[in-house]
């Protein structure tokens, strides 16, 4: 019979399959020292966040191609290796695992800070170094600190401490602020930094600020009118919306009924980029402030930012790269600075090599610090506003660069952050 | 006369000590990313077969046995942090203990007022409670989750042992898992496991028997909980994090799908599921996007084509390919 057959095939094909995936799996390639360098990217490149993935995706590849066209690295080429993190801590782990265990010991990329924090202690004991090209939370560098993580990118801290700057030069007569933020550790560490940020600043200023009790939302809410309507009540003139992501969206999508934006005078957002804005269009906050890992308009002129971004719009089209493009394609130049400097892919070599170093990436010198492994770098925000004539129906208002002059935190591994001008 | 319990414990044995071998051998040829996958498979391995034992012994189906590994995760990493010098072997004794006390509690409600599908629903809401409870608890890092969790150094006595050393933790994975696995064939074989049967034949029939047909299943029910609860426990240290994701409703379906596609009616049927689901995920791992495809259209296709699962389908073929004398054979015993 037909069927039988299929049958019997379909059983031959699964255990053809299922024993090649154990076979293929035990061969683990060794290091070759001649052939191409490999560097293991973990993202999210499958499920809710592969959105932002795809971007981290495309950073790395871009930086991937520039090197190998200009020689490649010792004059070794550069092969991309990707795993799926799912932005899932324990997808995290066997990711970072089962690159150490294919002899791809540098690896760079992660979205979350849950599997950064997750993956972060394995790696000693696979002697391999991470260099974290997203994940804000501030204990990467302060109590959960290893040796072997570094982070290129700007942290919760600077981020936020740099937004409380902006917003205070800008308008210095706002000094009045609420938040609605989520509960999670990066929404409290967000807002903490921003409190801390608006204090100092403000009392530097001679006018001290005032901060309003923050309303605190379940991470991924689906509703939020209640709190919407406790902000409408609220005597404050500034808004830190802490929610960020798809959380963002779905609460400016629920304050446009009620007029939320036309209350405060100023809107913050810590980090939702352009999500907001193209989820919103025409109804985008007039003069929402939007913190960015990098912003393309904002370095023009400056031939790594110009290259990537013409090579990201050539390759997809889209004339808006997320910042997280940025942030990959400048852990691979991370790298590539420090195994030149090292002369070696060695884990110890790069180790050594990427403490202290400085760099030039998409937005212009980084330096690593030795002491924490946290990157020193600019601030990137862009404001927003609606745009009746344009199809997408929003534009960049404005944009600022804030320089990391005693914006950040003095180094303090394994000790947790001190938020020193933060009344409790 | 030969007892009934002596040709399954031979062959039971045989089978156990060959996975246990190869699975201790892993470190020493495997690369670091498959031993941790095996690992992990381990401890899904008993979370299969503790579900199991509800549903292919008694028939109860819970759709939230994840919150009891939560649960047990939890509480091991929360003993663990607050007494640092309390001996580990009694923090993972503890979350057993923990997880079979509250299966008491909440099977004495549930278990007497409502089976099928109404059971299913309630363990449903359990672990949406205990995953929400999780998310927003402070002092267990909410949505951030539990982080730091050492890998203990187990004092023996005689000598001590560094968990956080080499494979050290991984080989005493295996090993504690082995031991669950053998409580759980234990329950099954014993004459307990054979009450349970009849409960799932015929309640009615059984309870006329005299077999104290709620009890069973509650004992069933607080097994099956208690054992989950250690492999949670066992997994924090492993993993060195607990997020809230480990009680989430997608956590609860992994070992309805091991039971299903291994086959539910055999001790050894969740073991090869688990086992094909890891090989499956491992081998798909590096196809973006297109792996919770492939593994969903296998998962179909065995599950409507073998509906007694993998080691059902493995049976019915050695049955078909079996020569006309050895068949014959096996209808003369």
């Amino acid at each position: 019979m037909t069927f039988d057959i299929n049958r019997r095939e379909l059983v031959k094909a699964l255990g053809a399959f299922g024993g090649a995936a154990a076979i293929g799996s035990l061969a683990a390639p060794s290091r070759a020292q001649g052939g191409p360098i490999r560097l293991g990217l973990i993202a999210p490149l499958s499920g809710s966040q592969e959105i932002v993935g795809r971007y981290q995706l495309a950073g790395a590849t871009i930086a991937v191609n520039q090197i190998n066209q200009a020689g490649g690295i010792l004059g070794r080429q550069v092969e991309l290796v990707t795993r799926d993190d799912k932005a899932n801590p324990a997808a995290g782990v066997a990711a970072s695992k089962d690159l150490a265990g294919s002899g791809v010991n540098l690896m760079f990329g992660i979205l979350s800070s849950g599997v950064a924090l997750a993956v972060a202690p394995t790696l000693a004991d696979d002697k391999s170094v991470l260099v974290v090209s997203a994940a804000a939370a501030n204990e990467l560098t302060h109590e959960q600190y290893t040796r072997n993580v570094f982070r290129s990118a700007d942290h919760a801290y600077a981020r936020q401490r740099a937004l409380a700057k902006l917003v205070l030069t800008d308008f210095p007569d706002t000094l009045n602020w609420t938040a609605i933020n989520p509960q999670t550790a990066i929404g409290a560490s967000n807002w903490d930094s921003f409190v801390d940020g608006i204090a100092q600043y403000s009392q530097e200023a001679g006018k001290p600020a005032e901060i309003t009790e923050a309303l605190w939302t379940k991470f991924g809410a689906t509703d939020y009118k209640n709190e919407i309507s406790q902000l409408m009540r609220s005597k404050s003139e500034g808004l830190y919306c802490g929610v960020y992501g798809g959380d963002a969206v779905t609460m400016f999508g629920q304050a446009a009924a009620y007029g939320l934006t036309k209350k405060f005078k100023v809107i913050v957002d810590p980090g939702s980029e352009f999500i907001i804005a193209n989820a919103m269009g025409k109804n985008t906050p007039p003069g929402l402030w939007s913190g960015f890992h990098w912003y393309h308009g904002a370095y023009e002129g400056h031939k790594i930012n110009d290259d990537l971004y013409n090579a990201y719009v050539k390759e997809t089209n889209d004339p808006h790269p997320a910042g997280y493009v940025g942030e990959t394609h400048t852990s691979v130049l991370a790298y590539a600075s420090a195994i030149q400097k090292a002369g070696s892919t060695e884990t110890d070599a790069v180790i050594a090599a990427l403490e202290d170093l400085e760099f030039d990436s998409c937005k212009g010198m980084r330096k690593i610090r030795k002491e924490d492994h946290q990157s020193i770098c600019d601030l990137n925000f862009v404001q927003f506003g609606p745009d009746e004539g344009s199809d997408k129906g929003w534009k960049v208002t404005g944009h600022r660069i804030i320089k990391d002059e005693g914006v950040s935190e003095a180094p303090t591994p394994g000790v947790p952050i001190v938020f020193k001008h933060k009344k409790a | 006369m030969r007892s009934p319990l002596s040709a399954p414990i031979a062959r039971d044995a045989a089978i156990a000590l060959i996975i246990v071998a190869v699975l201790l051998a892993m470190p020493l040829v495997a690369p670091k990313g498959l031993v941790f996958v095996v690992g992990t498979l381990a401890l899904h391995i008993v979370f299969g077969l503790s579900w199991n034992l509800m549903f292919g012994q008694t028939g109860l189906v819970s759709f939230g046995h994840a919150s009891f590994f939560a649960i047990g995760g939890y509480f091991y990493a929360l003993v663990a942090r607050s007494f640092p010098d309390l001996h580990p072997l009694l923090g993972f004794a503890g979350a057993g203990a923990f997880g079979v006390a509250l299966a008491v509690v909440i099977g004495l409600i549930a278990l007497r007022r409502s089976l099928g599908v109404y059971f299913a629903i309630l363990t449903l809401a359990l672990s949406q409670i205990v995953y929400l409870f999780l998310s927003s608890f402070t002092p267990l890092g909410r949505e951030d989750g539990f982080t730091g969790i050492r890998r203990p150094v187990l004092d023996m006595g005689l000598f001590q042992v560094d968990l956080a050393k080499g494979d050290n933790y991984y080989l005493f994975i295996i090993l504690f898992s082995t031991l669950l696995c053998a409580i759980i064939w234990w329950v099954r074989h014993s004459q307990t496991g054979r009450a349970l049967r009849a409960i799932q034949q015929d309640p009615e029939r059984a309870a006329f028997l005299g077999i104290n047909v709620a009890g069973n299943r509650l004992l069933a029910f607080a097994i099956a909980s208690g054992v989950t609860a250690v492999a949670g426990a066992l997994y924090g240290p492993w993993l060195q994090l607990l997020t809230p994701d480990v009680a989430h409703w997608t956590l609860s379906a992994r070992p309805i799908l091991y039971s299903l596609l291994g086959g539910v009616s055999s001790f050894w049927g969740p073991v090869a599921g688990a086992a094909g689901f890891a090989i499956l995920e491992y081998g798909t791992r590096t196809l973006h996007g297109f792996s919770e495809i492939i593994i969903g259209s296998i998962l179909l296709a065995v599950v409507l084509l073998f509906p007694g699962g993998i080691l059902g389908g493995l049976e019915s073929l050695r049955r078909r390919h079996a020569t006309p004398a050895s068949a014959a054979k096996e209808t003369r015993r």
